[in-house]
């Protein structure tokens, strides 16, 4: 749960671990499943201002320990009016849990916003339906058909890259209706990282990944919002949100970004948790980052993912290496900029010193040595050749140190708000939860 | 070779027609090793491979640790005590130096190809938004030296002569006539161009060497060349090149002794060891440089007893001045080569007062040139 008009803690607790299990449970299945959340708004003037938001999924293998925790998050949920019933619905089959609470009533709207990670065999839909007998109408919210398909069927290495360069190009386009928007996607930089650490004995493997997008300066974007000068980081535990670690968090600040020709000035964890970076005069419109960090089988013991600071630096690491090396004149090193800006002094020097000399059989030798033709002696001509050969000993230089990465897992973001009735009528993001 | 050769001093005296030949002959040489090193630029970045350029770094003094027992350091007056390598790849300082480099050896490519000179002020002003100032031309000269081991004036980079001379000497500066010998109490520039000077005829005994112009006008005006058989000469302050060179040049053609008279303080101290060890930024031709039998004729902190000077003469060493003695009296060849000068400036710093060469005047106008330093010289009374 990336973000909410209003700081709900319980509320979005509550939600964020009904997704998770359902993760979790779709994660084990090994055929196609599906996880629906669904919201319900009843149209009865009775209960108008009454909200109910479902899981369900088509996953298996519930746990007692997903029930105790739904318990005590539960319990700290905040109710006026609820008959205490939860009801979590599963392929074919219905449970039912029950727990003595009051019931629950919805004062204010809601206005959530979820971020999935789409692992291996999920797909993911958003149901929104308004009961009643006037204005009644629903709203369902599918994947595009082809990306159900390649995602449900098969394992990608893009699924993590595609949802953050989503995310990327949804945040900072402005503009709705502008079509040429959608090609800027290919204007995106992108820098993959993994690593893993996968202990045979306990058979528990820890898979950390790392995905960077970054946007080119506002001014070669359309519709490009201003440059943006901070970095909300996006944490990710098992395809599911959480706030980010403290140790993760320290990576990320700890880090060495000069060396790609970042300047950080500060980092922060805000009050949902989010790692917030800050950086010093940017050269790119925008810079995302996500961080996944997952085991390799769900449901298992030690559940949640061991903090393993370690991989977290490695994959992060990979992913900038990934960015040098496919973009190395876009991340030198800020040493490698400085240097690079001398380059044309230096070359109007030497082009100089050659042109400029009374012996002529040195000037065609070291015309010769550039590649250039005897007829190609004109003072542009040399100085921009030595120009581009210096620029590109600077490059290969800076980018000595590549690292292979491995492959990351797409990111999906979807929004609830787009409703704009439903924002008409309630104010905050008190909601119910329906039996 | 070169250098090995300057290094024994100034050649015989020649004529014009082979002096002329010999410094076509130095162009040459020099413009032949300037393309070697710019088609060693040009295959390395051809080939992928950074330019890099390897600078000997040279120190004739250093800061001594231990006052004591000074350690052994590297510092010498004619050996590298390091290297730099100036590249694209490592500092960005030593980009910008190489930058730098390469644009002065454009000027200098073209100064030497067209005979031509210029100050190093000329070349400032034609790049001045790589040079940013007048110290990192300066500098860059320097590492043009060293790299293709010569000196500034086989550059055609010429200085601003601000030395004066006068006295028992006799000379030509190419087609000049410069015949202090006529009027010995006259003053003449110093010549600018060392390899210029020719038929050098002198019958001084000494050459005396002071800190100021005003001292020196103070000799002039009290015709103190006319009793005594000798050369003056000032650097006004701190020497320049030509000055130094010059003063060297009648040191080993003459084979005259040579006299300092500077002022009571760290400032004059400093000045004579600029001329007598050489100065740390032209280390790499320290040796062609410094003149290291000149001896230190005072003023000596002990002269203001010995010769009765009143109380009103001295004045306070202030803070700068201590700073600055302190730094002089670490430096490693104070303790290798002078442990007496260095011993005078300590005393100096122990009393805390200074006093200038003007205040010998307190007891007459004339006293300097009639009693001081004819005294002095005559008595041996020198470090």
């Amino acid at each position: 749960m990336a973000s909410s008009t209003s700081a709900s803690s319980p509320h979005r607790k509550l939600l964020r671990s009904l997704v998770y299990w359902a993760v979790q449970r779709c994660r084990m299945s090994e055929s196609p499943c599906r996880l629906t959340v669904s919201v319900k708004r009843p149209a009865e003037a009775a209960s108008a201002s009454l909200l109910r938001v479902s899981v369900s999924d088509t996953g298996v293998g519930s746990k007692l320990e997903e029930f105790l925790e739904l318990d005590v998050l539960a319990r700290e949920t905040p109710v006026e009016k609820w008959d205490g019933t939860l009801l979590i619905t599963t392929t074919g089959r219905d449970i039912k849990c029950k727990i003595h609470q009051a019931g629950y009533h919805i004062q204010k709207s809601c206005n959530i916003q979820i971020l999935i990670l789409r692992a291996p065999n999920l797909a993911c839909e958003l149901f929104v339906e308004q009961i009643g007998n006037a204005e009644s109408r629903n709203v369902r919210l599918p994947q595009d058909s082809d990306d159900v398909h390649h995602s449900v069927m098969a394992s990608s290495s893009d699924r993590l890259v595609s949802g953050l360069k989503d995310y990327a190009l949804s945040h900072g386009n402005t503009c709705d209706k502008c079509d040429t928007c959608i090609l800027n996607r290919d204007l995106l930089k992108i820098g993959t990282g993994a690593a893993n650490n996968v202990d045979r004995r306990k058979a528990k493997g820890l898979h950390v990944e790392v995905v960077i997008v970054i946007a080119r300066t506002a001014s070669d974007l359309c519709c490009w919002m201003v440059n943006c000068p901070s970095t909300q980081v996006l944490y990710f535990e098992d395809f599911v949100p959480c706030p980010i670690s403290q140790s993760s968090f320290n990576v990320l600040v700890s880090t060495d970004w000069q060396s790609y020709g970042f300047k950080l000035k500060g980092g922060f964890i805000d009050d949902e948790g989010n790692a917030v970076l800050e950086w010093d005069s940017m050269t790119f419109a925008r810079v995302d980052i996500a961080i996944h960090t997952y085991l390799e089988c769900a449901m298992q013991d030690g559940q949640g993912s061991q903090q393993d600071r370690h991989l977290v630096r490695k994959a992060l690491k990979s992913a900038l290496s990934h960015l040098k090396a496919n973009h190395a004149r876009d991340f030198l090193s800020c040493h490698g900029q400085r240097v690079r800006e001398y380059v044309p002094d230096l070359a109007e020097s030497i082009a100089g010193l050659i042109l400029s000399s009374n012996d002529k059989e040195f000037q065609d030798e070291c015309i010769t040595l550039l590649g250039l033709g005897s007829d190609q002696d004109s003072e542009g001509l040399v100085r921009s050749s030595i120009c581009e050969k210096m620029v590109h000993i600077i490059e290969l230089n800076d980018t000595k140190e590549n690292v292979d990465d491995n492959a990351p897992y797409l990111f999906e973001c979807e929004k609830l708000d787009e409703d704009s009735q439903l924002d008409e009528e309630y104010e905050d993001e008190d909601m119910v939860f329906d039996f | 070779m070169a250098r090995r050769e300057k290094r024994r001093g100034a050649p015989p005296l020649e004529g014009d027609e082979q002096r002329l030949r010999r410094r076509q002959e130095e162009a040459g040489l020099l413009l032949l090793r300037i393309r070697g090193l710019v088609r060693w630029v040009v295959e390395g970045v051809a080939t992928g491979r950074s330019p890099s350029i390897v600078l000997h770094r040279y120190r004739n003094y250093c800061s001594a640790a231990d006052a004591a027992s000074p350690s052994h350091c590297d510092c010498s007056y004619d050996a590298p005590v390091g290297t730099d390598v100036l590249s694209l790849l490592h500092k960005d300082c030593h980009t910008s130096r190489l930058n730098v480099l390469l644009r002065v050896l454009l000027v200098v490519q073209q100064l030497l190809q067209q005979n031509k000179h210029c100050s190093k002020r000329d070349i400032y002003y034609m790049y001045p938004s790589i040079f940013v100032e007048v110290a990192v031309v300066d500098r860059a000269i320097n590492d043009i030296c060293i790299l293709f081991k010569c000196s500034r004036h086989n550059l055609n980079v010429v200085p601003v002569v601000k030395g004066l001379v006068m006295g028992w000497i006799r000379f030509e500066e190419g087609e000049k006539k410069v015949y202090c010998i006529t009027n010995v109490n006259a003053a003449f520039s110093i010549p600018v161009s060392i390899e210029a000077i020719k038929d050098v005829i002198s019958v001084a005994q000494y050459i005396l060497v002071v800190e100021k112009e005003t001292v020196f006008q103070r000799l002039a005006n009290d015709k103190f060349c006319e009793r005594n058989r000798c050369i003056v000469i000032t650097g006004r302050g701190y020497p320049d090149i030509p000055t130094r060179r010059f003063l060297r040049y009648l040191v080993e053609q003459l084979h005259l002794p040579a006299y300092c008279l500077v002022d009571s303080d760290p400032h004059g101290f400093d000045i004579l060891a600029t001329y007598k060890f050489g100065s740390l930024q032209l280390a790499y031709d320290a040796n062609l440089l410094r003149v290291p039998d000149i001896r230190w004729l005072g003023v000596f902190t002990s002269d203001f007893e010995d010769f009765c000077l009143p109380d009103c003469c001295l004045l306070h060493l202030s803070p700068e001045d201590r700073r600055k003695a302190e730094g002089i009296l670490a430096r490693c060849y104070l303790h290798k080569e002078a442990p007496e000068l260095r011993s005078e400036l300590e005393a100096m710093l122990q009393k805390g007062v200074k006093f200038e060469i003007e205040a010998l005047s307190a007891s007459s106008i004339s006293f300097l040139s009639d009693k001081y330093i004819p005294e002095k010289i005559k008595q041996g009374r020198h470090l």
